[in-house]
């Protein structure tokens, strides 16, 4: 309802919430939850790894950011079959980013800025460089780009395409999910006040949390992709090494 | 328009600084605690393999030095046994020593007091009869017994051996006179056949000194120098008495082997 008070019900985008503009400059309600979002998590980040203990005893804090992110990084560990260090910040952000939005949607007068094409065109915008820029880390610029024209150079704008689309699917999807998710508990709550929007509340909590892993997993698989073959050139040559080793043994 | 291109690029910077505060927050420190954990968990298993296998040794070592304690003290057992079994072995061979040593002591005067006394029995009977003969014949002697003396005598000078007679030819032919002791006294006539014979013996003149021994009881006797001729009851006697002792000395003897082979024989059945 306060979000209802803040937004309008016809209002798609929190970025038409403008609370402060100078010539093209403008905080909107995008930016600002976004900053909320930011806060949150760097303070809790700061909170629970204040008092970081290695010995036997854990906070209750620190044993659940733990949990959270051993099992991102075995997800990453899973997708990329290696070392998930160079990944996790970046795939662990979007996906720890995009679940507290969604997950602060339960709290009335939250606008989630990942209900904003801006927010998940951004974050898309940032996987659709991150792929390469690992891409190009793992196997340098030429191996890389090779890949565009393989099987032939016919595949050339296809495989541009294909780049180009699956951001602009990852965004939308995104977009669209928790925008809708939040414009039907809204306009449910007009039509029935009572019960049923907690059902879809609940909903778009499950919603979010998917779509949080799905555009987490996503990125991961694009940038697993790009970076793999050199992964399996390097596999190749340990097979051979450790076959070799085992001969002589 | 639904996208808003101011709005994206800040999200895109703010994307980019979540990601570095996230880093610098939490991952970093977050990895590093579990690393460290995992580092000291596995120096914590490191430690307590060490510390097991230490025990392990250790045990080992206990077990052996356990063992060396009970080989050793066993030695030493069976040392004190074989010492006491040497000790107890010289004590009773001591101590039979002792026992057979007086035992034996026991028995030599035993042996002894029982020659004595067997010699003593021996003596006073060989004395007694020839004391008994003694008297009998003193009471017997008489003048014709004399005469029957005298020729004994003279009969046992002529069946003299060749060195005896030498000898006595010997001292008949030396100045000195010859005593010739008889245990009656000597007529003339007598004295004179004596002389004769003895002068038959020598083949000259005699010179004898005639004495009475009535201890001689019967017949007479001529002392040479280192010999005795002679024919008397007295040395009968003797010779009956030297005789009787031997004999009795022999018997003595043999029994007295007999007791001391009885005890020994006692002694083994003992031991056995």
């Amino acid at each position: 309802m306060d979000s209802l008070d803040l937004m309008g019900i016809k209002d798609i985008s929190p970025d038409a919430l403008i609370f402060w503009h100078w010539q093209w400059v403008k905080i909107n309600a995008t930016i600002v939850y976004t900053w909320i979002a930011m806060f949150l998590l760097t303070l809790g980040a700061w909170l629970a790894t204040r008092h970081l203990q290695s010995g036997r005893k854990l906070s209750r804090w620190q044993n659940f950011l733990e949990v959270v992110v051993q099992t991102m990084r075995n997800q990453i560990r899973d997708i990329a079959h290696g070392d998930p260090a160079p990944f996790l910040p970046f795939v662990g952000s979007l996906f720890l980013f995009i679940a507290l939005s969604n997950l602060l949607t339960i709290i009335p007068g939250w606008v989630p800025p990942t209900g904003s094409l801006s927010t998940t065109a951004a974050l898309a915008l940032c996987v659709l460089v991150g792929v390469p820029a690992y891409g190009i880390q793992s196997q340098g610029v030429k191996n890389y780009l090779g890949q565009y024209v393989k099987p032939s150079i016919i595949m050339l704008p296809m495989n541009i395409l294909g780049e180009l689309s699956r951001t602009l699917a990852l965004a939308v999807r995104l977009f669209g999910n928790i925008m809708s998710g939040s414009k039907i508990a809204a306009i449910l709550l007009a039509i029935t006040p009572i019960i049923f929007p907690v059902v879809m509340q609940a909903l778009g909590l499950l919603t979010g949390m998917i779509q949080a892993y799905i555009f987490a997993v996503l990125a991961m698989v694009y940038i697993a992709s790009a970076v793999r073959i050199q992964k399996q050139r390097e596999q190749k040559a340990q097979d051979e090494a450790l076959a070799k080793g085992d001969d002589n043994g | 328009m639904l996208i808003d291109w101011f709005t994206v690029a800040a999200q895109v910077v703010n994307f980019l600084i979540l990601i570095w505060l996230l880093k610098r927050f939490l991952y970093d420190r977050i990895i590093k605690a579990i690393d460290e954990r995992e580092t000291s968990i596995a120096g914590r298993f490191e430690e307590a393999e060490a510390r097991e296998e230490k025990a392990r040794q250790s045990v080992q070592e206990l077990a052996a030095k356990k063992e060396d304690l009970e080989a050793e003290s066993l030695k030493i057992l069976e040392q004190v046994k074989q010492e006491a079994d040497q000790r107890r072995e010289e004590l009773v061979a001591r101590a039979k020593e002792d026992v057979e040593g007086r035992r034996s002591a026991w028995q030599e005067s035993l042996e002894r007091d029982r020659q004595a006394l067997a010699g003593d029995l021996a003596r006073l009977a060989a004395q007694g009869a020839a004391g008994m003969a003694r008297q009998a014949l003193e009471e017997l002697a008489d003048a014709d017994l004399d005469q029957r003396a005298l020729e004994v005598f003279l009969n046992k000078l002529q069946g003299l051996d060749d060195s005896a007679r030498r000898e006595l030819q010997d001292a008949l032919s030396a100045s000195t006179a010859l005593a010739v002791r008889s245990a009656f006294e000597l007529d003339q006539a007598q004295r004179d056949r004596l002389r004769q014979a003895l002068a038959g013996l020598s083949g000259g003149e005699v010179n004898l000194e005639f004495e009475h021994a009535p201890d001689l009881l019967l017949g007479l006797e001529i002392r040479l120098p280192g010999r005795k001729l002679a024919w008397s009851l007295e040395e009968y006697l003797r010779e009956m008495g030297q005789q009787v002792e031997q004999r009795l000395e022999r018997s003595l003897r043999s029994i007295a082997g007999e007791a001391r082979e009885a005890p020994q024989e006692q002694a083994e059945e003992s031991r056995v």
